[in-house]
C-alpha cells in the first residue's frame, strides 16, 4: 500500500484573531505536525487604528485621552510618557506633592496590570480560582481609581504639571485596606497556584537567553526573566523613583515560570514603593500652572518610562505649532512579542498558550 | 570605548541635542548612508541595543532615527539618516532581530525598502491598503 499518499503534508492552525488565549486580535499562523509547532508566523494589525497618523492633525491636549487607549490595562503609565515628554520641552516640573501622587498612581496601575496578568495567564492553563482571587484584590483598586479619577480604566488622569485631581481621604483609606490585605492575598494565591500541574505547564518551556534579549531589544519582565537587570526607574530613573527602597526581580533561566515569577514579585515591590510614598508625601498643591494653549518648542523630544511591560517611549517632533508634526510610540509589548516566532517551532500547541501568556501583550498597543 | 570615539572616523554632523533638552544624549546626522551597518557592528560590540527605529517626513526627504540605548547606564544616541522618498537603505537585521519589525513599521508607514531584510512586509496596515500614510502627502479619506 502506498502509505505516502495518506500522509498530510503541510497542515496549519490558525489561532485567533478571535482565540480567547490572544487576549485580542492577534493572529498566529501555525504550522503544525500532529501536535507539534514547526513553525510560526505572527499577523499584526487587526486593532490598527492609524493613532500615530491621527495624532498629526489633533493638538497636544486631544491627544491626551487617546494615550489611555494603546494600553487599557496600565493606561496611567501611557499617560506619564506622554506628558513627561511635553513637560520636558516646555521645561515644566511638577510640585512634589504631584510627583508622588504620579507614583502611587504609576504603580498600582502596575499592580492591578500584574494581576490581571496573573489571573488570565492562569485562566487559560486552566486554573479558575486564582482568577477570582487576584481579581478581586484588582477591584479594589479599580475602586480607588474611580473615587480619585471618575473612572476605572482610561482614567485621563495626568495632565501637564500635575495631575487632574488631588487624592481624596476616602482614597487614603481604601489604599490603606488595601495594603494590609495585598500582601496576604499573593502569599495565599501563590501557594494556590504552585501546585505540580501549574509547574509542568510553565517549568522549562519557552527559554529566552540573555542574547536574545538584546538581539530582539526586550524589555520589561520578559527581559528580566532572563536574568538581565533592566528597569528604567533604576537604569534611568525619571521623577522621584531614586528616593525609593525597592528592589528589581530577576530569573535565573528565562523560562515561563520565571516570567511569572518576576511578575509576582514586583507586585511587593510596587507595594512597597505606595508604602513608601505615603508615608512621605508632602501636602501642597497637586498641579503646576500649565498652558491651556500646548505648542511645545521646535525641535524633536523623547521621553521613556518603564511600563508594566517594559520601555515604553514617546517621540515627539514639533514644527511650533499646536499639533504634533510626528508622534511615535517605542510599545514595549512590539518589540517583546517580536520573538515569539522564534520561540514556538519544537513546542506543543498546547505551549503555545503559555508561552504567549508569558509575553504578556495588550495588542491594541502593539497595532496603534 | 565611548560613543565618541566610535564615531570618530564616520563622515558626520553633530546635532545639538542633549539628555535634559531632548532625551538624547548624543544626535548625529550620518552623511553616508552604507555607514549605518558599520556603526551599528561597532556600537552591539559596546553592548548597545536597538531601542528602536523609525522615521520623519522632512517634506523633501525622509529622515530615518535610529536610537540606541545601552542597558546598565542609559546611554541614548540616536542617529539620523537622511534620504529621498525612492531610497534603498541596507538593513540591520544581521546585528539586531528585532529590526525585522522596526523595519517593516517604516516600510509600512513611509514606503522606505529595507535591502537584505527577506521578511520586509507590511505589518500593521489592512490588505490592500495603497501608499504609505505617514508621508505628509497622503491625505485621509473624508468621512
Amino acid at each position: 500500500m502506498d502509505t505516502e499518499k495518506h500522509v498530510l503534508k503541510d497542515f496549519y492552525v490558525n489561532m485567533g484573531p478571535q482565540h480567547p488565549s490572544t487576549h485580542g486580535v492577534l493572529r498566529i499562523v501555525l504550522k503544525v505536525d500532529g501536535e507539534k509547532v514547526m513553525s510560526s508566523e505572527t499577523v499584526l494589525g487587526y486593532a490598527h487604528r492609524g493613532v500615530e497618523k491621527m495624532a498629526e492633525s489633533k493638538t497636544y491636549i486631544q491627544m491626551m485621552p487617546v494615550m489611555d487607549r494603546f494600553d487599557y490595562v496600565s493606561s496611567m503609565l501611557f499617560e506619564w510618557a506622554y506628558v513627561g515628554c511635553m513637560e520636558k520641552a516646555l521645561g515644566i516640573t511638577p510640585p512634589e506633592r504631584a510627583e508622588y501622587i504620579r507614583v502611587i498612581m504609576a504603580e498600582l496601575n502596575r499592580i492591578a496590570s500584574h494581576l490581571l496578568w496573573a489571573g488570565a495567564f492562569l485562566l487559560d492553563l486552566g486554573a479558575f480560582t486564582p482568577f477570582l482571587w487576584l481579581f478581586d484584590a484588582r477591584e479594589r483598586i479599580m475602586d480607588m481609581f474611580e473615587e480619585v479619577t471618575g473612572q476605572r480604566m482610561t482614567n485621563n488622569y495626568f495632565k501637564i504639571g500635575g495631575v487632574a485631581d488631588d487624592l481624596t481621604p476616602e482614597f487614603f483609606k481604601m489604599l490603606d485596606e488595601f495594603l494590609n490585605m495585598i500582601r496576604k492575598r499573593m502569599a495565599d494565591t501563590e501557594t494556590l497556584i504552585e501546585s505540580i500541574i501549574f509547574l509542568e505547564r510553565v517549568k522549562d518551556i519557552g527559554f529566552i537567553s540573555k542574547e536574545d534579549v538584546i538581539n530582539y531589544s526586550l524589555t520589561g519582565p520578559v527581559a528580566r526573566g532572563s536574568g538581565v537587570n533592566y528597569d528604567l526607574r533604576k537604569n534611568e530613573p525619571y521623577s522621584i523613583y531614586t528616593r525609593f527602597d525597592f528592589e528589581i526581580p530577576l530569573g535565573e533561566k528565562g523560562d515561563c515560570y520565571d516570567r511569572y515569577k518576576v511578575r509576582m514579585r514586583e507586585v511587593i515591590q510596587s507595594v512597597r514603593i505606595i508604602e513608601q510614598a505615603v508615608s512621605a508625601i508632602p501636602e501642597g498643591p497637586f498641579a503646576e500652572k500649565a498652558p491651556k494653549i500646548v505648542k511645545l518648542p521646535e525641535g524633536e523630544y523623547y521621553f521613556a518610562v518603564e511600563t508594566s511591560r517594559g520601555l515604553l517611549g514617546v517621540y515627539l517632533v514639533s514644527d511650533g505649532s499646536a499639533n504634533p508634526y510626528r508622534f511615535k510610540l517605542r510599545d514595549p509589548a512590539f518589540s517583546n512579542l517580536s520573538i515569539l516566532d522564534t520561540m514556538l517551532p519544537g513546542n506543543k500547541i498546547s505551549d503555545v498558550v503559555a508561552i504567549l501568556g508569558s509575553i504578556d501583550v495588550v495588542i491594541p498597543e502593539i497595532d496603534r | 570605548m565611548s560613543v565618541i570615539t566610535i564615531l570618530d572616523s564616520f563622515d558626520k554632523e553633530v546635532l545639538e541635542q542633549s539628555y535634559e533638552k531632548n532625551g538624547f544624549n548624543h544626535s548625529y546626522l550620518l552623511r553616508k548612508k552604507d555607514d549605518i551597518i558599520e556603526l551599528t557592528k561597532r556600537l552591539k560590540e559596546e553592548e548597545y541595543f536597538l531601542e528602536t527605529i523609525t522615521a520623519v517626513d522632512k517634506k523633501e526627504k525622509i529622515r530615518l532615527i535610529y536610537i540606541f540605548n545601552k542597558m546598565q547606564k542609559v546611554h541614548r544616541v540616536a542617529v539620523y539618516l537622511d534620504i529621498d522618498y525612492s531610497e534603498d537603505v541596507p538593513s540591520l537585521i544581521d546585528f539586531f532581530k528585532s529590526a525585522d519589525w522596526f523595519e517593516s513599521e517604516v516600510y509600512d508607514f513611509f514606503g522606505v525598502k529595507f535591502t537584505g531584510n527577506p521578511n520586509l512586509k507590511r505589518l500593521l496596515t489592512p490588505e490592500g491598503m495603497e501608499g504609505y500614510p505617514l508621508l505628509k502627502s497622503w491625505k485621509a479619506e473624508e468621512d
